[in-house]
């Protein structure tokens, strides 16, 4: 009897899990104890390793697509035993099919990549074999200039610019127009990433009672400030400061002053927080993620602009530990970049507020009975109800205004 | 010693008689057994929450208990499958109480780090790393209070000797000279952190000198070595003379729970620990001493494969708490 290679259940809250890469490829010889694939779980990618020595096969699981805990994705045969395909794979193969959630019409229709067109005993960095997937490109096909010949980023990326899409590559990237037909839809599964914000965003909307405050806030002297301090850390060596680690700033010493607005919601409690902890929402890759400026209440200016500096590098390059993607006691989401007016954000779970920045611009303005222009921008604090009410959200926008517009009120 | 044993054996392993160390090997190949079948349940999504194994740690835990007396206490730890095993608890019952049944341990409230046999001498894991020090104390002032003669035998990892309650616990224990043995056992690691970042000293039985006590350092995975130092220890536990500190220096070679992505050490070390298998070492001396022939260990092997077999049979069988029973056992709020 071939031994069941089964999806294990690696973490506690696990039900389903991803099968990211797999090591081997049908056929291949395993010793007990090898890896053979890569699980990847709401929290990390964990390497599984085979449970018997022998040839793996009937490999059926395919990547990037959820599998229920338990589920057999391959067998082992023991060494001498017939390589034909049992019964027992056979239809477990139907339960596999039945875990996921491609159904069986949309089957064909899924450009999930079969896992035999997975590279096996290849050397590859985990982001090299992610845009590969994400491609529809056959790994084997790209030549690895790392040590050993391993594939990283850049090999990937100069192998598509260089080679004419291939049929494969077209039927797993999206579509440029949507069709009428159904056939040239795309299902993707959500990457683990895209699962916990799913999750934890649909969570936030159901049980926090959001309410939103927006302020429109004068900029002229948050400018002019952040232009006198561009100067200044030019010359002591530290990061030019952004707009987003101005109000960072400014939000972590204000937030002293409103400790319901530091707080998070726990069971039927409030947990006031000691700690400022300042998350920021930014992209990567097309997933949302969120460091933290840790004890950003204890930063100055130049010690936030670094900080934040070496988080978005570090973000960038995959080298940020999940303690420091979560579990900040506020967060901050700037989008006037991408020239937005203003926006409501939804709530970080279990903090209880957000604060959602819009883009800045010339307006006209009431000043001493007269129109002028002046830079705005517009704040939206969303605060969960069940800890916040409006009157301690307002007079954290009144002091989030008067810092904003007289920043030197601050030193 | 019995009269055809050959010359050149150790006297650790020369003063257990073969009744004695069959069953030592029999409890080390359950515990090994009981945790394999634990984790591939655990793999099915068939146990929630999540465990901690011992695989890799089976001498330490069966040696220490092996001179135990049966109305002897243990107080044992997250990772404490095999203390109870060792002293005796019944694997289907375990396995009852992992799977969340009526029958389990507990009733099946318990689950993996919360499994207590106070009728078997198991007062209890904990989850609380090093909660069972303290325990251990008033277990001790109980036993000397009642003058019943009991040992009290106390497990606990090499993290949890950084506490605070390590401290106190057998400071307070010696100064009463309590009626307890303070085991150690050191993996190397509390979680991902190695010893040599938590520890000032290089033995964890180097503390024993604080605190007036004699503190063994052992090869965790010889069974013979540990059981003849832990037979010293309770005989001076039981006299009156005070407790002992034990230290098994021993490995997991499972990740530190399930979810432990094992970044904090290489598969090389593993592979050197998995070399130092307390069960295979032990199988081997008893071959290269003719006490048993490889059949008869094989034997054993098969045996305990079998009631592990039967204990999982059994305890998927049995029946679910009924939900109306719910507050049944609560007694406070
Ligand atoms: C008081 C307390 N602190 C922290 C934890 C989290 N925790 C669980 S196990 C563990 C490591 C324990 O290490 P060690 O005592 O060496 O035992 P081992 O796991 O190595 O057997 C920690 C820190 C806990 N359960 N209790």
């Amino acid at each position: 009897m071939p031994i069941e290679v089964i999806l294990p259940k690696v973490d506690m809250d696990m039900e389903t899990g991803t099968i990211e890469a797999w090591h081997v490829k049908e056929g291949d010889r395993v010793r007990q104890g090898d890896t053979i694939f890569e699980i990847g779980t709401n929290k990390a990618v964990m390497e599984v390793e085979a449970p018997a020595t022998g040839a793996i096969r009937n490999i059926k699981a395919q990547i990037g697509v959820p599998i229920s805990v338990g589920t057999p994705v391959a067998w082992i045969y023991l060494d001498g035993e017939a390589a034909t395909t049992p019964s027992e794979p056979a239809a477990a193969a139907a339960t596999v099919a039945a875990a996921t959630s491609v159904s069986k019409t949309e089957a064909p229709a899924a450009p999930v990549i079969a896992a035999a067109a997975s590279p096996s005993g290849l050397r590859a960095t985990p982001l090299a074999r992610r845009i590969a997937r994400q491609n529809g490109l056959d790994l084997r096909t790209v030549g690895g200039t790392g040590p050993r010949g391993r594939i990283g980023e850049a090999d990937v990326k100069r192998h598509m610019e260089q080679r004419p899409r291939c049929a494969a590559a077209q039927e797993a990237r999206p579509a440029t127009a949507p069709s009428a037909t159904a056939s040239g839809d795309r299902l993707q599964p959500f990457s683990a990433i895209r699962r916990i914000v799913a999750n934890r965003l649909s969570e936030s909307m159901r049980t926090a009672p959001h309410f939103y405050l927006t302020s429109e806030i004068e900029m002229s002297a948050a400018r002019d400030l952040l232009g006198r301090l561009a100067r200044r850390h030019e010359r002591i060596g530290a990061p030019k400061p952004s707009l987003t680690v101005l109000i960072a700033r400014v939000a972590a010493r204000i937030l002293r002053d409103h400790p319901v607005i530091n707080a998070s919601t726990e069971g039927e409690a409030t947990r006031f927080h000691e700690r400022i902890d300042i998350g920021i929402a930014m992209e990567r890759d097309g997933d949302l993620v969120v460091p933290v400026l840790r004890d950003a209440g204890g930063m100055d200016i130049p010690a936030m602009a670094r900080e934040f500096a070496r988080l978005r590098e570090g973000m960038a390059k995959r080298t940020l530990t999940p303690a420091e993607l979560g579990g900040g006691t506020f967060t901050i989401s700037n989008l006037g970049m991408y020239g937005v007016d203003s926006f409501t954000a939804i709530i970080n779970p279990p903090q209880g507020a957000i604060l959602a920045v819009g883009r800045t611009i010339d307006k006209p303005v009431g000043r001493g009975g007269e129109i002028v222009l002046r830079p705005m921008a517009s704040f939206t604090l969303s605060s969960d109800h069940r800890i916040v009410d409006g009157v301690a959200a307002a007079r954290f926008m009144v002091d989030l205004r008067e810092a904003l517009e007289n920043p030197e009120l601050l030193l | 010693m019995s009269a055809d044993q050959k010359p050149n054996q150790r006297p650790e392993l020369a003063a257990l008689d073969d009744a004695t160390v069959a069953q030592a090997l029999t409890r080390m190949h359950l515990i090994r057994k009981f945790e394999e079948a634990a984790e591939a349940s655990y793999m099915r999504g068939l146990i929630h929450g999540t465990m901690h194994l011992s695989i890799g740690q089976e001498a330490s835990a069966v040696g220490t208990t092996l001179p135990l007396e049966a109305h002897d206490y243990i107080l044992s730890t997250h990772r404490g499958h095999g203390h109870c095993i060792a002293r005796g608890a019944e694997p289907r019952l375990m396995f009852a109480e992992f799977f969340g049944k009526e029958t389990g341990y507990c009733k099946g409230r318990g689950g993996s780090m919360h499994i207590a046999d106070v009728e078997g001498g198991n007062l209890g894991a904990n989850g609380i790393v090093g909660g069972g020090l303290p325990i251990a104390v008033g277990v001790g002032m109980s036993i000397k209070a009642q003058k019943n003669g009991r040992v009290c035998m106390v497990f606990f990892g090499d993290g949890a000797s950084n506490e605070g309650a390590f401290h106190e616990a057998l400071n307070m224990a010696s100064i009463w000279k309590l009626p307890v043995v303070f085991v150690c056992e050191n993996n190397k690691y509390g979680m991902s952190m190695d010893i040599g970042h938590a520890m000032a000293v290089a033995n964890v039985a180097d503390r024993a000198a604080a605190y007036g006590m004699p503190g063994h350092c052992l090869d965790g995975n010889d069974l013979a070595g540990v059981a003849a130092v832990a037979k010293v220890a309770i005989a001076r536990a039981r006299s009156g003379e005070g407790p002992s500190l034990i230290e098994c220096k021993t490995y997991r070679w499972r990740g530190h729970s399930k979810s432990d992505r094992n970044l904090y050490r290489s598969k090389e070390e593993i592979e050197e620990w998995r070399n130092q298998d307390p069960i295979r070492r032990l199988e081997d001396e008893l071959k290269a001493h003719d006490r048993f022939d490889a059949a008869t260990l094989m034997k054993l092997e098969e045996d305990a494969q079998r009631d592990i077999d039967a204990a999982v049979e059994f305890a998927r069988a049995c029946p679910d708490p009924d939900p109306k029973d719910l507050t049944r056992d609560v007694y406070a709020l």
